[in-house]
């Protein structure tokens, strides 16, 4: 970009150097490789997806929309569906009120005291989600696991139960297991937005009014309002993604169905029913869901940050 | 809570409010740190021992498990795919990133609100989602018996956040110096390499943290990308390995994931204020 201080600089270089051309160039690599493994990815989706396919053999027979209304009227599927919203608003109604009710209290201490605390509960985010998977599968063993034990060291046997393996509790004990091992991450996002709140405001809302919960709810609240949006974004991407992991890990999506979230269905589809083109049609659809929920808070998030 | 100490940062005096508060923060505390010390204590009791009394602290410090679990099951295989893994790709992510970050922070340029867009949209939809689709691409373009298949989609995975935590670095700093280095006569990569990069540095080592803890931990997509168990990063092998073997095992199985999430957690407890700055600024 020297050249900018040359006389007449040629037509040619005057290209070359342009923000446009090198804005878009610094780019590309990002671009490429998102194109590929990301939209690539998609757009195959979409065609196998209009396909009959077990995924070695060359015979792909085209059956149109077939796939998608043959979902449509499989009960797996909705179960599959249920069981994901289900999910989502259970992780929603866990996580955030935990995290945010943590962070507020945190955000009050200063010190060492404070940054010990935020230490432990955020730990279990360092750990691998097979770790956290396996760790969590021992506490709910029926045999010796943690809880059992527990449950029989303070005089509670009766309640022991084998938490994963019947259909009642199975959802319940992974929800907690994802709880304890997601909220200290919200929890993070929600003190830095805490801490970015002038005390001023709080200051003059306390002359108005006695009450914790109107701070909460015309203060505190809104003024986190970016920072609950991500959080959203975070638990419904992850209950559609990364849970995946962990509920295939622990329960495999049983007993009966009871923990089958859409990824794992779409899962056994591809690989013990060799069904890609059914499995794709699944993939289809919940990136369409994800998508339009997600749309909406993506623009937001894009118009806050283009701003300032 | 009354209006006097509701949010006031001030120091308080000791107050049954106070305790009740520490209290509740410890118990919190406990609840989440509790597992990750039992299980670690675990990996030091023989499995007698354990049955026993499976809440004690160990008798002695027994090593036999991690032997047991070097020794015994391919750890070491993982391991030295894990390093290769997290290695490659962070480096792929961090080159890539810091271009694109400097880009929309730095230049002007038409589109960029689109690209904006864009990485948004690919840090925000999980992955996961197209797994399927993504496993038949890779086996499309030969990428089927190796590890690349995986690193390219970590990295594809990972460039949304990265480039929006660069850009946010690369916004932090004046553009005084970048002026003074055009005048002295770098090229853009010079100045991106000579003058940016040095100070943007703290912010390259917080992007480097948070993928790095991500990396090393991530399950879902290894298990299903990687053909076979000699390619198995450690999440999956260790998975694989104890759910199948050492099932019955537990104080070996435990050995196997201290091992695990030994260097995540180190890299916690010393970096622990970047992995806050990091997540700070993604919420911001």
């Amino acid at each position: 970009m020297n050249n900018h201080f040359v006389d007449s600089p040629s037509k040619w270089k005057q290209f070359l150097y342009s923000p446009n051309l090198v804005g878009w160039l610094l780019c590309m690599p990002a671009l490429g490789i998102l194109g590929l493994f990301f939209l690539v990815p998609a757009l195959i989706g979409f065609r196998y997806s209009l396909y009959e396919w077990d995924g070695v053999s060359s015979i792909m027979t085209f059956v149109g929309l077939n796939n998608y209304i043959e979902l449509f009227q499989t009960d797996r599927f909705w179960n599959a569906m249920f069981i994901n919203w289900l999910t989502f608003f259970g992780t929603l109604l866990t996580q955030m009120p935990l995290a945010l009710f943590l962070a507020i209290g945190l955000s009050k201490q200063t010190g060492i005291i404070m940054k010990v605390y935020r230490t432990a509960i955020f730990a279990p985010q360092v750990i691998s989600i097979a770790a956290a998977g396996l760790l969590w599968t021992l506490v709910f063993y029926p045999y010796q696991g943690f809880l059992n034990e527990l449950l029989k060291a303070i005089g509670l046997k009766s309640f022991a139960l084998g938490w994963l393996g019947e259909p009642n509790t199975a959802l319940i004990s992974l929800l907690a297991a994802s709880a304890w091992f997601y909220f200290g991450f919200h929890m993070i996002i929600f003190i830095a937005g805490l801490a970015s709140i002038p005390k001023e405001c709080f200051e003059a809302a306390m002359l108005e009014t006695n009450s914790w919960l109107n701070i909460l709810r015309y203060i505190t609240l809104p003024m986190l309002r970016e920072q609950l949006l991500i959080s959203f974004v975070f638990i419904f991407g992850g209950s559609f993604g990364p849970l995946v992991g962990f509920f295939y890990l622990m329960t495999s999506g049983g007993p009966g169905g009871s923990t089958e979230l859409l990824g794992i269905y779409m899962t056994f589809q591809a690989f013990r029913a060799n069904r890609i083109g059914y499995a794709s049609a699944i993939s289809v659809v919940t990136l369409f869901i994800v998508g339009i929920v997600l749309f909406w808070p993506v623009m937001h998030m894009t118009r806050e940050r283009l701003e300032y | 809570m009354s209006k006097q100490d509701h949010y006031s940062l001030s120091r308080k005096k000791f107050t049954l409010r106070s305790l009740l508060y520490h209290i509740f923060y410890i118990l919190v505390g406990t609840a989440t740190l509790g597992p990750l010390i039992w299980i670690s204590l675990l990996s030091f009791k023989t499995k007698q021992e354990y049955s026993a009394n499976p809440f004690n602290l160990p008798e002695e410090f027994f090593l036999g498990n991690y032997i047991k679990a070097l020794i015994d099951t391919p750890i070491v295989t993982f391991l030295m795919n894990s390093i290769i893994v997290t290695s490659i790709a962070l480096a792929l992510i961090l080159i890539v990133s810091t271009l694109a970050g400097y880009s929309l922070a730095r230049i002007p340029f038409n589109g960029s609100a689109i690209l904006f867009i864009v990485f948004i949209m690919s840090s925000t939809i999980p992955i996961v989602v197209l797994i399927i689709p993504l496993f038949v691409l890779i086996n499309l373009i030969g990428l089927y018996d190796n590890l690349w298949g995986l690193i390219f989609s970590y990295v594809a995975m990972r460039i949304g956040l990265s480039v929006m935590l660069m850009r946010c670095f690369f916004r932090s700093i004046s553009s005084d110096l970048e002026d003074a280095a055009k005048l002295d006569g770098c090229n853009l990569l010079q100045n991106i390499w000579y003058i940016m990069l040095p100070i943007v540095r703290p912010g390259l080592l917080v992007t480097a943290i948070i993928n790095f803890i991500f990396l090393w931990n991530e399950y879902f997509l290894a298990t299903i990308i990687l053909p076979k168990q000699a390619l198995f990063t450690l999440p999956p092998g260790l998975a694989a390995a104890f759910m199948g073997r050492y099932s019955g095992n537990w104080p070996v199985m435990a050995a196997g994931f201290t091992l695990c999430f030994l260097p995540t957690l180190l890299i916690f407890i010393f970096a622990q204020d970047k992995i806050v700055i990091g997540w700070a600024i993604t919420g911001k």
